[in-house]
């Protein structure tokens, strides 16, 4: 019996060998990331896990390189007209939808009509407030029609939210969470509910080369250590967001190599600037004087760039030179600032606990600052928690946080315009500068405003710019041309090759 | 019929207990559960005020919501739950019942290899339950070189944790059986049988288990629970869609819905519908009722 069992189990493994020899062989790229996203539609979600899946499904006007900088997509060009109340948009001719459908003007304004009608249940309404119409010029021309200038509408239009659907099918109320269907450079295939979602390559893509994937299957892994050693064997080929300790596994392993991409995130230690202690600048700028940045991203961020202002450093907004302010003050003459205060009450330091690098993050502060005297004691509250008391409702003194990529500068710092943010920090002055941004679409003219106001930041420092953190992707060897876009956070796969 | 009714009365009684106690535990957490049950997303504080619903009624939907099996929709997806629960029930009973098929041969097994065995089943009970899938994965995937880590195909993808499933489910089952058999060995029958020269196995698989089974049947519905409870880490090693990675994803998510559901439903269901068929067997089996 036993030998019997022996047999049994020799041929079940050796079935098992060819069944997963087969699916390495394959020209498909199995990229698994760290869940599984809500929906399809990327209309009606802001989880970055659907846009990571949707960015090879659907197109949109423009699209952003991995820099930021805005290029045509479907549409082939775009013009400012009427001093900036209106952007007319070249269409392309020669695109088609997977289910075979020409992309026609009428499709453009199907989608944005559909995000619009859905008001309040739409996540990205707000950000289409100043579109007042789109009219069809012709079958290939239409214009958006704004109520006001506002030149960040075009980052608007290359985020994943604004993706064009096909008008007949949004007409029949088609379910685009389950069944996506876009004019992408792949074709949805199957969503096996918490295992994966398959698309093969569209073979009709103009808006470049075909792709050289036969296909994509983004598979949900959840278990860092199961990701990496999948990785390691050679059953997937790129894992995303990598952390310690899969980390340095990985970058010792045999046909594995990791990427180290920018992130766009922001990380700061924010400061309540109502705080009676706070308010006073001296003691802000002690507080950043005795941070020191590299430090703290190595040991709680694994590793990033640091910052002098409010901009991640790859976005081509980051000024190229900023005016340091007119007092530097030493670590010793910070200390002694912050030694005043030693016997005030205590100052709390709110980090969210969901996100151990915060966590770590606000042990270091905590460190830093008691050690110079200034009283200060942890805390750390669940997500929503610190979102309605810290975010909201301003209840804080210090708090550790990350401001998430945007791809227009404008949608970093227009909470500044006035206090009405979460530092209680802002002017009219900043506010006529955001305002002038939005209404100018010359590229350097925005940059210098925008440069005005992180210099203001910087000198002001309502924050600790602290840095922007890396991501580590890490990738079979065999795998090249995975292009990551760091303010929307999603994958190009359409120069991918797997040799 | 008498015993029917006693297992079926049990069975919801226990289903009462169990989804009270999910309920208080859902609106212990944080946030608030009734609106997310109700359906309703609001913004202002006003607005909340308007529409707060008392802990009773809240009480009263969830449990009609339990018997009429019409939750609301999933709060992450949007989905109707009963489409992803289904399945996902469906899948976990599958790999239960598999994994305790396995056990079940590797009990067989150890019975024959006696010494052996016994080191086998308590190395393979003493780690955590999910080291031991990532153990078993590292042998199998790294050393041996036989099985994948992940796999497109499911069926592929579930040896490792199938073999880990039978490996703790087999170690327990022997641990608890080795028992019963041990004492039986003391018993006329089997030292006459033995002074008549049947071999060992003989003695245990011809004349012990079939004494012994009516008493140890009841120890497969322990090991299922356990087994529900070890497949709930490994699904979610192993992305196998299965209710309990659905139960620890909807946690994950604050699905709250889902939560109830998966957890209230499934769980229950699935544990007190094998315990209960558990007894009816060895009620069976002890011939202490002929039909039902």
């Amino acid at each position: 019996m036993v030998k019997i069992g022996l047999i049994c189990i020799a041929i079940i493994f050796r079935v098992t060998m060819l069944f997963s020899m087969g699916g390495a062989e394959s020209n498909y790229l199995n990229f698994v990331i760290s869940g599984e996203p809500d929906t399809l539609d990327p209309q009606k979600t802001t989880g970055t896990l659907t846009f990571q899946i949707t960015r090879s499904l659907y197109d949109t006007l423009l699209e952003p390189t991995a820099s930021g900088e805005l290029i045509p997509a479907l549409a082939k060009s775009w013009t400012f007209e009427d001093d900036g109340l209106s952007i007319q948009f070249e269409l392309r001719d020669d695109v088609y939808f997977h289910h075979g459908k020409q992309f026609t003007a009428d499709d453009v304004i199907a989608t944005f009509e559909r995000i619009l009608e859905q008001g309040e249940d739409s996540p990205h309404v707000a950000d289409f407030r100043s579109l007042e119409s789109i009219t069809k010029e012709d079958e290939h021309i239409v214009r958006f029609n704004l109520r006001e200038q506002y030149s960040p509408i075009l980052t608007v239009l290359a985020s994943g939210w604004s993706a064009i659907l096909p008008k007949d099918l949004i007409d029949r109320d088609h379910n685009f969470s389950l069944e996506p269907v876009g004019t992408g450079p792949f074709v949805f295939e199957g969503w096996e509910e918490r295992q994966q979602v398959s698309m093969v390559a569209n073979q009709q893509y103009t808006l470049g080369d075909n792709p050289k994937l036969d296909g994509i299957h983004f598979v949900f892994i959840t278990d860092p250590s199961m990701q990496s050693q999948a990785l390691i064997r050679g059953d997937v080929d790129g894992v995303d967001l990598i952390v310690e300790p899969e980390l340095s596994i990985l970058q010792n392993s045999e046909g594995v190599v990791v990427k180290v991409e920018p992130t766009a995130l922001v990380l700061v230690l924010a400061m309540n600037t109502k705080h009676p202690i706070l308010s006073q600048l001296e003691v802000r700028r002690a507080v950043n004087a005795l941070i020191e940045k590299e430090m703290i991203l190595r040991s709680a961020y694994g590793g990033g760039s640091p910052i002098e202002t409010f901009m991640d450093i790859g976005s081509s907004f980051y000024p190229d030179s900023l005016v340091e302010a007119d007092s530097v003050v030493s670590a010793d003459e910070a200390q002694c600032i912050l030694s005043q205060y030693a016997e005030e009450d205590e100052l709390r330091i709110i980090a969210p606990q969901n996100f151990e690098p915060h966590v770590s993050a606000a042990q270091l502060y905590h460190e830093v600052l008691s050690m110079a005297g200034l009283p200060v004691r942890l805390e750390f509250y669940e997500w929503s928690r610190w979102l309605d008391s810290v975010y909201r409702g301003k209840d804080f003194e210090f708090t550790v946080i990350g401001h998430t990529g945007k791809l227009d500068p404008d949608a970093r710092l227009s909470i500044f315009g006035s206090e009405d943010n979460y530092v209680q920090w802002g002017n009219s002055e900043v506010g006529n500068l955001i305002i002038q941004g939005q209404q100018t679409t010359d590229v350097e003219m925005r940059k210098k405003y925008y440069t005005e106001i992180l210099q203001r930041m910087k000198d002001e420092l309502p924050f600790v710019y602290v840095g922007t953190p890396n991501r580590y992707i890490a990738l079979r060897d065999d795998v090249k041309h995975v292009i990551f876009q760091p303010q929307l956070e999603t994958y190009d796969f359409r120069k991918t090759v797997k040799n | 019929m008498k015993l029917l009714i006693e297992s079926l009365l049990q069975f919801l009684l226990s289903l009462y207990i169990a989804t009270s106690v999910i309920f208080l535990c859902v609106q212990i957490l944080p946030g608030n559960a009734n609106q997310l049950l109700r359906g309703l997303t609001v913004t202002s504080t006003e607005e909340s005020e308007s529409i707060e619903v008392s802990v009773f009624e809240s009480y009263m939907q969830w449990m009609r919501a339990i018997v009429t099996f019409d939750f609301s929709p999933s709060v992450y997806t949007g989905r109707d739950i009963s489409d992803v629960l289904f399945p996902a029930t469906r899948q976990s009973i599958v790999f239960i019942l598999l994994g305790v098929g396995g056990a079940t041969l590797l009990c067989f097994l150890f019975l024959n290899l006696q010494r052996l065995a016994s080191i086998v089943s308590v190395l393979s009970l003493a780690p955590p339950r999910f080291v031991l899938a990532l153990l078993l994965a590292y042998f199998f995937s790294d050393v041996l070189n036989v099985l994948p880590v992940w796999s497109p195909n499911i069926f592929v993808r579930s040896l490792v944790p199938f073999l880990s499933m039978s490996l703790i489910g087999g170690g327990l089952l022997f641990q608890m059986i080795d028992q019963k058999v041990r004492e039986e060995y003391n018993k006329d029958y089997v030292r006459t049988s033995l002074s008549f020269g049947a071999s060992r196995r003989r003695v245990v698989f011809g004349h012990i288990l079939p004494n012994i089974l009516p008493n140890t049947i009841v120890y497969f519905g322990a090991v299922i629970s356990i087994l529900f409870g070890v497949s709930a880490v490994l699904e979610r090693i192993f992305s196998i869609p299965g209710v309990g990675s659905l139960f620890v994803d909807s946690v994950i998510t604050k699905d709250i819905p889902m939560i109830q559901a998966s957890s209230g439903i499934a769980i229950s269901l699935m544990l007190f519908q094998l315990n209960a068929c558990m007894y009816i067997s060895r009620r069976l089996l002890s011939g202490k009722i002929t039909i039902l």
